[in-house]
């Protein structure tokens, strides 16, 4: 084994980074994106599924949906090029915490979108250090 | 960095002005945010969206917009280097655009704030590619005719967003089923509604064409206590912002009655009760006769509405250039639209005629030359009727036997339209109509006569008006019960097809309208407020409902609302047809559909029986 090979990762490993990030990522946009197009469709059931907190309009639930699937859209070409694209999943990542923080301050069925949050954006950035740690290291 | 900056020095114009835009965009989202965040109810206000409680809706929204915002950051720093980021943040604006205003109503505002800078955005996009394309294959670059289009089609879309933004109605609130009834809209507020400062000039304005100087309540106009009739909405009226607070009427108008028990005592309102005082016909031309009046101009508005509501330069700029020439063509076109109503003999006060001006105006129908005139009806205890029978039939002939039906229909009558609609709305008006119940009977006949009339009631009353008669609730031929058949010749099988087909808007799923050559036996709940009596509200008390035709009265004042205990309904003097009595209208019972005969049932009871009959009547 040469000194190289002992402190640098290989393109294999990195491959295999990239693909889990990309996996935990496509996994929580496909869920946001199915959860906004139930807000969408179904705000007043969602209400009450989902004991979210207050009476709100069926309106504010939509838009509330339509913002989500939004952000699923903008945060495609991190998805796409996680490596290139390093911006979108920074800030995606940041605003999963945030988003986090929120929820729990809302309060009642919001707490378990933001436990959902937390979890989500604990793992996409374990797994996007990983997966630009991965990089790094296996670049000459 | 170095590379960034001679990138920007060459980039194209096109491509400056979009990476700006995207710039602007991005602290726009983020000033919203900060400022919906910290004046939330302010800002709601403001863009006149729907109310949220708790506020904590709107404030996730506007902590999205920020989040969002963070996203389009490699769009503005390097478009070129992240197109994928470039085009999705003009998707991404154009995706918030056609949701919002898919979603309508005032929610366009959100449409507008990403249009305004999806638009330009795109339009940059596109001249950057374009020109970068021309430059890589060394022609002049085209497109410049595509961007001049596409930024007048964005300044009309702009336009078009903003103008419905504006229209778009501002209902009031109400915590209860029967305020709702009595002041909430039924979707006819930007059709047909009156604005308001406009709507408190007119009587005073136009005077001279009220029957008596008291404002609206010379029609008869219910108000509750506490209101000031003079700037007050009367019951049976909504008021409304559709781009300026309006005067429309609701179901409440036709469907309050008034009474008292003597003249010096206080008149109660009985909601869901047959309008006995309200004369829609006079106020309608009230209405019309004031726009065609030389005094319906903006000198002679514009001083009354401002005595009584609040009136800034703007707003005496857009009523005087604007409103009022609009508005007069409204009431001028809408009298014309009821022309074929001079024809025919006056409603009077708590009569209409409900269903021609909707044959000859929403269904399109020619005239027929029918008469329609008839009493208006309570609407109370719809669930007990279908507890009676299910489906029990609706309307004086029974035309339809769907309640959400007949609610929805009377809507579109009073003028709704499609854009407008409201079904949750309709359906609190449903909902509290089948609950509510007829008041109780005030008068206290002799307890003995009472019981003596109950047996007199079940063997000539009952079989078609007590709840479990066999024919309660169902259609008497015209030619059994012989009362005036003007009502049931209105109704033909032409508008009952063309009402079941009618798709004005929107499918409104009519399929229960039906023709019936006859009218209903009602039950009698709450006979004590229905006077004057049959459909056509020819005969004034009950007391001459059991005299033989030929012994009724020919003509007697209606639109009195001093009840008579003696005699059963309202107390209704004689008249002479030649000569307006000075309150109320005096109904001439020898006019055409007007007429009095029929339903002799009880009239050959001895004076005894007809005495006992008529206290029990007394206490429905």
């Amino acid at each position: 084994m040469t000194d190289a090979l002992s402190i640098g990762w290989t393109r294999a490993q990195a491959a295999t980074q990239h693909t889990v990030y990309r996996r935990v990522l496509g996994f929580a946009l496909i869920v946001q994106t199915l959860f906004s197009l139930v807000a969408l469709a179904a705000p007043v059931w969602l209400t009450r599924a989902a004991d979210l907190p207050g009476t709100p309009s069926a309106g504010w639930v939509r838009l509330w949906g339509i913002m989500l699937l939004i952000t699923a859209i903008l945060y495609l070409p991190g998805w796409i090029q996680p490596v290139y694209s390093r911006w979108p999943n920074v800030v995606g990542i940041i605003a999963r915490f945030v988003l986090a923080v929120t929820y729990f301050w809302l309060g009642r069925g919001l707490r378990w979108f933001g436990l959902y949050e937390l979890v989500l954006a604990l793992l996409l950035a374990w797994s996007y250090a990983q997966l630009v740690r991965a990089e790094l290291m296996s670049r000459p | 960095m170095s590379t960034a900056a001679t990138t920007h020095a060459s980039e194209p114009g096109a491509l400056r002005w979009y990476r700006w835009l995207v710039w602007a965009g991005i602290i726009a989202n983020f000033v919203i945010g900060i400022v919906s965040i910290a004046y939330t109810a302010q800002v709601l206000a403001l863009a006149r969206v729907d109310p949220a409680t708790p506020l904590v809706w709107p404030r996730l929204s506007a902590m999205l917009v920020m989040l969002l915002a963070g996203f389009y950051i490699p769009a503005a720093v390097d478009p070129c280097a992240h197109r994928f980021a470039a085009v999705f943040a003009v998707v991404c604006r154009f995706a918030g655009t056609i949701f919002m205003a898919v979603a309508g109503g005032h929610y366009i505002i959100f449409a507008l704030f990403d249009f305004i800078f999806g638009a330009p955005q795109a339009i940059c996009l596109y001249l950057a590619w374009e020109r970068m394309r021309a430059a890589a294959e060394g022609r002049a670059p085209r497109g410049r005719i595509v961007a001049v289009l596409a930024s007048l089609l964005a300044l009309a879309v702009f336009a078009w967003g903003a103008f419905q933004w504006l229209m778009a109605p501002i209902l009031p609130s109400f915590a209860s089923d029967e305020e709702y009834f009595k002041y909430g809209s039924i979707g006819n507020d930007g059709a047909s509604g009156i604005p308001y400062p406009l709507w408190v000039a007119m009587p005073e304005v136009c005077a001279h064409h009220l029957p008596r100087p008291q404002g609206y309540a010379a029609f008869g106009l219910l108000y509750e206590r506490g209101r000031n009739p003079a700037v007050d909405s009367p019951v049976g009226f909504s008021r409304a912002t559709v781009g300026v607070e309006r005067m429309s009427i609701n179901c409440a108008v036709c469907h309050t009655v008034r009474a008292r028990l003597t003249p010096d005592a206080e008149p109660q309102l009985y909601f869901g009760g047959a309008a006995n005082t309200v004369d829609i016909q006079g106020y309608q031309r009230f209405l019309s006769r004031c726009a065609a009046d030389d005094r319906f101009t903006a000198d002679h508005l514009i001083p009354a509405m401002a005595a009584k509501t609040d009136l800034s330069w703007l707003d005496r700029l857009t009523y005087r250039f604007v409103l009022i020439p609009f508005v007069r063509k409204r009431l001028l076109e809408q009298g014309e639209s009821f022309a074929w109503a001079n024809r025919r003999p006056a409603w009077g006060p708590g009569r209409i005629d409900p269903f021609n001006p909707v044959k000859f105006g929403m269904l399109r129908l020619a005239d027929d030359g029918t008469i329609g005139n008839s009493d208006m009806q309570a609407v109370w205890n719809l669930n007990a009727r279908e507890q009676i029978r299910s489906p029990a039939p609706l309307h004086w002939d029974g035309l339809n036997n769907s309640v959400r039906e007949v609610v929805i229909s009377s809507a579109l009558g009073d003028g709704a339209v499609a854009k407008e609609f409201n079904y949750p709305a309709m359906e609190r008006i449903e909902r509290y109509l089948r609950a509510l119940p007829p008041p109780p009977s005030p008068h206290r006949p002799d307890p003995a006569a009472v019981e003596r009339g109950k047996i007199v009631f079940a063997a000539n009353c009952a079989e078609c008006h007590a709840s479990g008669g066999r024919r309660t609730l169902t259609e008497i031929p015209v030619a059994e019960v012989g009362t005036d058949i003007n009502r049931s010749n209105m109704w033909t099988e032409a508008a009952r097809d063309s009402y079941n087909n009618y798709r004005e808007g929107r499918d409104w799923g009519f399929k229960s309208f039906r023709k019936v050559a006859g009218y209903v036996a009602e039950p009698l709940n709450g006979l004590w407020l229905n006077g004057p009596y049959l459909h056509n509200g020819s005969v004034p008390t009950l007391r001459d409902l059991l005299e033989p035709p030929a012994q009724r009265p020919v003509a007697f004042v209606r639109g009195l609302d001093v009840l008579d205990g003696r005699n059963g309904g309202f107390v209704a003097p004689p008249c002479d047809p030649r000569q307006p009595p000075a309150e109320g209208f005096c109904f001439d019972t020898q006019v055409v559909g007007n007429a009095n005969g029929g339903h002799v049932y009880g009239t050959t009871l001895s004076a005894p029986e007809k005495a006992d009959l008529l206290a029990y009547l007394l206490t429905f």
